[in-house]
C-alpha cells in the first residue's frame, strides 16, 4: 500500500490541435483513499489514469508511489512493474480463457506454485460470487458478470494501486446501482488505494473517499462529496454536481450582492478587494413558491429568506415533481417545486430563496 | 367479404407488382449459372460416356490407377508447403507492420497489396525469366560470378512452384492477421501488463492465441488457393514432367478427352474445399470478442530500437521477390527485343507493345475478349446478386433465402472444378455453348458471383429497413423505393461488385483454359500459349497490360471507394 503523489503533470498528444490533455495537475492520494476523477468527457481524467498506469509518458511533472518515482518525462516505469492493477471500460477480460484462467492469469506470471493459484483464484472468485462460472467463456457470461471477473482478476494479484476507468458505464442502471456498493465493499476489506475515473457524479460520491473535478485538463476542485455539492468553488463546479442555476449578480456589501434591481443576502463573502461581477448559484429544489403579496417587498427579507419575482414560461409535471422555468426579467431561472404547487404558464409568481441557499462564486 | 376485396383488386391491378418477374428470372439466371453446371459435374462423374448408364467405374480408374495417384501426392504436398511457408512469412510480416515502428512500413504494405492482386501465375513467368536453369537472369548471373557452366537454381520443380506460390499467398495470412491485429482492442494486451505480464509473455499468451484463428484462416486460404490454382504449376511443373491434380485434369481434356474422368478425379478438389471452409468458418466463428464499448484506445507501436533496419531488410525480401523483381523482368523482357539478350541499349524497345495492341489480330482480340468477358461476367453478376440479396434480406419470397445460397455455393467450387461442370453441361445441344463466348461468361461470372453476393449482401442487410419503409409510407411503391433510397445508399456496394468481378475475370484463367477456343482466346490463354511456344516477349507484354489495368482499376477505386473495398469481402 502507498500513498501517491501527482505533481505538476502534463501531457499533450502529438497532432494538429496540441491542446494539453492533461495540464499541469497536482493531486496527493493518501495510502487506501478512493479518490475518484470526474468531469466530463475530454477533461484529461482518462489520459490521467492512463499516465498513472504507466501507458504514457508525461511531458512534465511527476507520479510518486510511496518513496519510488514511477512516472517522470525522463523515464517511465512500465505498466507490469507497477503493481497497479487497472479495471477497463471494456473489461478486457480475454475471450480465450475461462473465467477460471483470466483470473489466475496474474498469479501465473508471479510464477506462484500451483496449489497457492488454485487457493487464491478460488477464494476471490467465491467473494465477487462467480464460483459457478469459473469454467464459463467470456462469451458466455453477462455485462455485470465479465465486470466481476475484471474486479477478481485485478484484486487478486494484491495490486498496491488498484485504477478503474469508467468502470460500470456499460451496465444496466440496477446492476449500477450493486456493483458501485460492490467495488466500495471490495475496497473497505482490502484497504487498496483506488483511483475511480468517472463521468457520473453520483458514482464518485458513492464509491470515493474524495472528488477531484476535472475540466479542461486541470483540476478545478478537491474535495469530500459534502465539501463539493455544498461548497462549490467555480459555477461550473456548482453546475457539474446537482445542477444549478446560475445568475449574474454584483457582490456590493458583505454577504450582499445585487441582483435585478433588488438586494439579497447571500451565505458567501469574499475579500473587499474581489467585490464586483460574481455568479450567484442557486439550485432548483431550494427554491420555494411564496404567495403573491405585490410588487413591495422584494429582495431580502427579515425571516430569513430573498424574495424574487417573475413569470411563468413553462411547466412540466414529471410526477414526483414540477418542473418550472421562470423568467426574472431577461434571466431565467429552473425551480423544482412538489407536485401539488400549480401556477399557470404567464402568471406572475414570488418565489423564496433561503440565504444558506444563495452561494457565490467568483466569475462573470 | 365479396364487397371489402374489390377495392383491394382493382388497387393491385392498379400497380403491377413486378416482383413475381424478378424471382423467376432469378431462379432460372442461377440455375444456369450455378446449378446445372454443378449438377452436371456430378451426374457424369457416374456415367459411362457412350451409353449414359450409371456406374462407379470413372471413379475406380481415377483413383487406383497409379500414375493418377502421384499428382494426389505431389498436390497435398504443394499446398501444405505453400500454406505453411505462407503464414510462417505472413503472420510475422503482418505483426511488424500492424504493431511496430518499423521504418517504410506504408511502403510495405503497399507492396502486399501489389502481391495480392498480382495473380500468381504472371509471377510464376516472371521468375521463369529470372531463374529458369540456364537463360535466367540470376541464374546467369551467379553462373558468370561462380563461373560455373549451370546456374544453381531450377525454377521447373516442385521446390520452385512452392517458391512462387508461396510468395504470392503470404497476403492471405498476412490480411487476416494484421486485420485481427488492428481489430484487437488494445486493453486486451494492456490488461495484462498491468497484471506484471513481460512483453513477450503478452504475446504469447494474449496476443497469439487470439490472432491463431486468423493465422489459420490464413493457412487455409493458402492452402485451398494452391491446391487448386492451376497457372503456376502448368508453367512450373508441366515441363518438370511432375503432375498435380490440376495439371493433370488438364492432361484428361487433351486428346482424347475424358470428361467423365476428369469429372470423377475432380471430386477430391470440391470435398476439400468444402470441409477446409467449414473447418475455417468454424474457427472463425468461435470464441467471439466480446468487448463491450472499449475506447478503443490509443495504440502504442512497439519500439524495435536498433533491430529496426536488419528487420527492414528482412520483410523487405519477401516483397522483392514477389513484387520488385518478378515486375522488373517482365517490364524489362516487354521492353526487350529478343529477351535472353536482356535490357541493354540497342535491344530496348516498344515494338511488343504495338505489336500485341495493334499488329497482331490474335493479341488484340485476346484483349478485347478480356476486356469483354471481364465487364459482362462483372454486370451480370452485380445485378443478380442485388436482386438476391435484396429478396434475401427483405424475405420477400419464401425461398428467397435460398436462392442466397445457391449464390454463395461457387464459393467452394474451385475455377477448374467449375469449368469441367460447364463444359460438361454446355458441350451438347440443348444448349451448345462450347465455342462461343457465352460460356467464358459464364464461367466468369459464375466463378466470381459469390464476392459479388457477400458484398452487396452485406451492403443490403445494413441499409435500415426503416429508411425504405420511410418513402413507403409516404406513398411510394416497392420498386419506387427501392430505386429511389435502396439504390442511391448501394452505390457505392454497386460499383465494388462490379470492380471485385472484373478484376479476377480479366485474370481469370483455370476455367477458361478449359473453355475457351481460338476464336474466343483471351489474354490469360494467350499468355499460356505463348508460354508453351517460348515466346516470352509476348507473355512479358501481355502481362504487364494485365498488370497495368488492374493496377489503374484498383488505384482509382481506393480513391473513389476507400481502402477496404477490396478486404470487405476477402473473409
Amino acid at each position: 500500500m502507498a500513498r501517491i503523489d501527482i505533481a505538476g503533470l502534463t501531457k499533450s498528444y502529438a497532432g494538429r490541435n496540441a491542446a494539453r490533455a492533461v495540464d499541469g495537475i497536482d493531486l496527493a492520494i493518501a495510502d487506501g483513499e478512493v479518490m475518484a476523477l470526474v468531469g466530463p468527457s475530454g477533461c484529461g481524467k482518462t489520459t490521467t489514469l492512463q499516465l498513472l498506469a504507466g501507458f504514457l509518458k508525461p511531458d512534465a511533472g511527476t507520479i510518486t508511489v510511496g518513496e519510488r518515482v514511477v512516472s517522470s518525462p525522463r523515464n517511465v516505469v512500465p505498466p507490469e512493474k507497477r503493481r497497479m492493477s487497472l479495471i477497463f471500460q471494456s473489461y478486457a477480460v480475454w475471450p480465450h480463457m475461462t473465467v477460471f484462467e483470466n483470473v489466475a492469469y496474474g498469479l501465473h506470471v508471479m510464477k506462484l506454485s500451483r496449489s497457492e493459484i488454485e487457493d487464491r483464484t478460488t477464494k476471490v472468485l467465491q467473494t465477487v460470487r462467480m464460483t459457478d462460472l469459473a469454467h464459463r467463456y467470456p462469451s458466455e457470461l453477462s455485462g455485470g458478470q465479465q465486470q466481476r471477473v475484471a474486479l477478481a482478476r485485478a484484486v487478486v494479484v494484491n495490486p498496491e494501486t488498484l485504477l478503474l476507468d469508467e468502470p460500470l458505464s456499460n451496465l444496466d442502471a440496477n446492476l449500477r446501482e450493486e456493483m458501485r456498493f460492490e467495488i466500495r465493499r471490495i475496497h473497505d476489506t482490502t484497504g487498496i488505494t483506488m483511483v475511480y475515473v468517472t463521468h457520473d457524479q453520483t458514482e464518485a460520491m458513492v464509491a470515493a473517499d474524495r472528488i477531484a473535478l476535472m475540466r479542461a485538463g486541470k483540476i478545478a476542485q478537491i474535495g469530500t462529496a459534502y465539501d463539493i455539492y455544498e461548497k462549490p468553488a467555480t459555477a461550473f463546479v456548482a453546475t457539474f454536481v446537482g445542477g444549478t442555476n446560475t445568475l449574474p449578480a454584483t457582490l456590493v456589501e458583505p454577504h450582499t450582492v445585487e441582483f435585478g434591481g433588488a438586494k439579497l443576502k447571500v451565505r458567501d463573502d469574499f475579500d473587499p478587494a474581489a467585490r464586483g461581477p460574481v455568479t450567484l448559484c442557486i439550485r432548483p429544489h431550494e427554491i420555494g413558491f411564496a404567495e403573491w403579496t405585490g410588487d413591495d417587498g422584494l429582495g431580502y427579507r427579515e425571516n430569513g429568506t430573498n424574495r424574487l419575482a417573475g413569470t411563468v414560461l413553462r411547466q412540466t409535471y414529471l410526477g414526483d415533481a414540477r418542473d418550472y422555468l421562470i423568467d426574472l426579467g431577461g434571466t431565467q431561472i429552473r425551480v423544482a417545486a412538489p407536485p401539488t404547487v400549480d401556477r399557470t404558464v404567464g402568471s406572475t409568481v414570488h418565489l423564496d430563496v433561503p440565504v444558506d441557499a444563495c452561494r457565490i462564486v467568483p466569475g462573470d | 367479404m365479396t364487397s371489402a376485396t374489390a377495392p383491394r383488386r382493382i388497387e393491385g391491378a392498379r400497380s403491377f407488382d413486378l416482383g413475381p418477374v424478378f424471382f423467376i428470372g432469378a431462379v432460372v439466371v442461377l440455375g444456369i449459372l450455378v446449378i446445372v453446371p454443378i449438377g452436371w459435374l456430378l451426374l457424369i462423374s457416374v456415367q459411362t460416356p457412350e451409353t449414359g448408364g450409371i456406374t462407379f467405374h470413372n471413379y475406380v480408374e481415377a483413383f487406383t490407377t497409379s500414375i493418377y495417384l502421384r499428382p494426389i501426392v505431389n498436390s497435398l504436398i504443394l499446398a501444405v508447403s505453400v500454406a505453411t511457408i505462407a503464414a510462417l512469412l505472413g503472420t510475422p510480416l503482418a505483426w511488424l507492420i500492424a504493431r511496430t515502428d518499423l521504418p517504410g512500413r506504408k511502403m510495405l504494405r503497399a507492396l502486399v497489396t501489389a502481391a495480392f492482386v498480382t495473380p500468381s501465375f504472371l509471377g510464376a513467368e516472371a521468375w521463369i525469366l529470372l531463374a529458369a536453369p540456364n537463360s535466367g537472369w540470376l541464374n546467369r548471373a551467379i553462373a558468370s560470378f561462380t563461373h560455373a557452366t549451370h546456374g544453381p537454381i531450377n525454377i521447373f520443380s516442385l521446390g520452385g512452384a512452392i517458391f512462387v506460390m508461396a510468395l504470392y499467398n503470404v497476403p492471405y495470412t498476412f490480411t487476416f492477421v494484421a486485420s485481427g491485429l488492428e481489430l484487437l482492442p488494445v486493453e486486451l494486451e494492456d490488461a495484462s501488463s498491468t497484471l506484471g505480464g513481460s512483453a513477450w509473455r503478452t504475446m504469447r499468451s494474449i496476443t497469439l492465441p487470439l490472432v491463431m484463428p486468423a493465422i489459420i484462416a490464413g493457412f487455409i486460404m493458402s492452402f485451398l488457393e494452391a491446391i487448386a490454382e492451376f497457372g503456376t504449376p502448368a508453367f512450373l511443373l508441366i515441363p518438370a514432367r511432375a503432375q498435380v491434380v490440376t495439371t493433370q485434369l488438364y492432361l484428361f481434356f487433351q486428346f482424347p478427352v475424358r470428361t467423365e474422368l476428369a469429372a470423377a478425379y475432380a471430386m477430391p478438389l470440391l470435398a476439400v474445399t468444402l470441409l477446409l471452409l467449414i473447418v475455417q468458418r468454424r474457427i472463425l466463428g468461435r470464441r467471439k470478442f466480446t468487448m463491450v464499448g472499449g475506447k478503443g484506445g490509443r495504440r502504442r507501436l512497439v519500439a524495435l530500437g536498433k533491430m529496426r533496419w536488419p528487420l527492414l531488410a528482412m520483410a523487405f525480401v519477401i516483397p522483392l521477390c514477389s513484387v520488385v523483381l518478378p515486375y522488373l523482368a517482365l517490364l524489362a523482357t516487354s521492353l526487350s527485343r529478343i529477351w535472353s539478350t536482356g535490357p541493354v541499349p540497342g535491344n530496348l524497345t516498344l515494338y511488343w507493345y504495338r505489336w500485341a495492341i495493334v499488329e497482331n489480330p490474335e493479341t488484340r482480340r485476346a484483349i478485347f475478349h478480356s476486356l469483354e468477358y471481364g465487364a459482362a461476367a462483372a454486370t451480370i453478376a452485380t445485378v443478380i446478386a442485388l436482386l438476391i440479396a435484396y429478396m434475401a434480406n427483405r424475405r420477400l419470397f419464401p425461398g428467397a433465402q435460398a436462392l442466397g445460397i445457391v449464390c454463395m455455393a461457387p464459393f467452394v467450387v474451385p475455377g477448374i472444378v467449375l469449368a469441367i461442370g460447364i463444359y460438361a453441361a454446355y458441350s451438347h445441344p440443348p444448349l451448345l455453348l462450347y465455342g462461343t463466348a457465352a460460356i467464358l461468361i459464364i464461367a466468369f461470372t459464375t466463378r466470381f458471383l459469390p464476392i459479388a453476393y457477400s458484398n452487396l449482401n452485406t451492403m443490403v442487410a445494413a441499409i435500415n429497413t426503416d429508411l425504405e419503409n420511410a418513402a413507403r409510407t409516404l406513398g411510394a411503391s416497392r420498386m419506387r423505393a427501392l430505386r429511389t433510397i435502396v439504390a442511391p445508399l448501394l452505390r457505392r456496394g454497386l460499383l465494388a461488385s462490379w470492380l471485385l468481378v472484373f478484376i479476377p475475370a480479366i485474370r481469370e484463367l483455370s476455367s477458361a483454359i478449359f473453355l475457351f477456343t481460338p476464336r474466343t482466346a483471351t489474354m490469360t490463354t494467350q499468355i499460356f500459349d505463348f508460354s508453351d511456344a517460348g515466346n516470352y516477349e509476348g507473355v512479358s507484354t501481355l502481362a504487364i497490360l494485365i498488370l497495368a489495368i488492374t493496377l489503374v482499376i484498383v488505384s482509382v477505386a481506393y480513391r473513389f471507394l476507400g481502402k477496404d473495398f477490396m478486404e470487405t469481402t476477402s473473409t
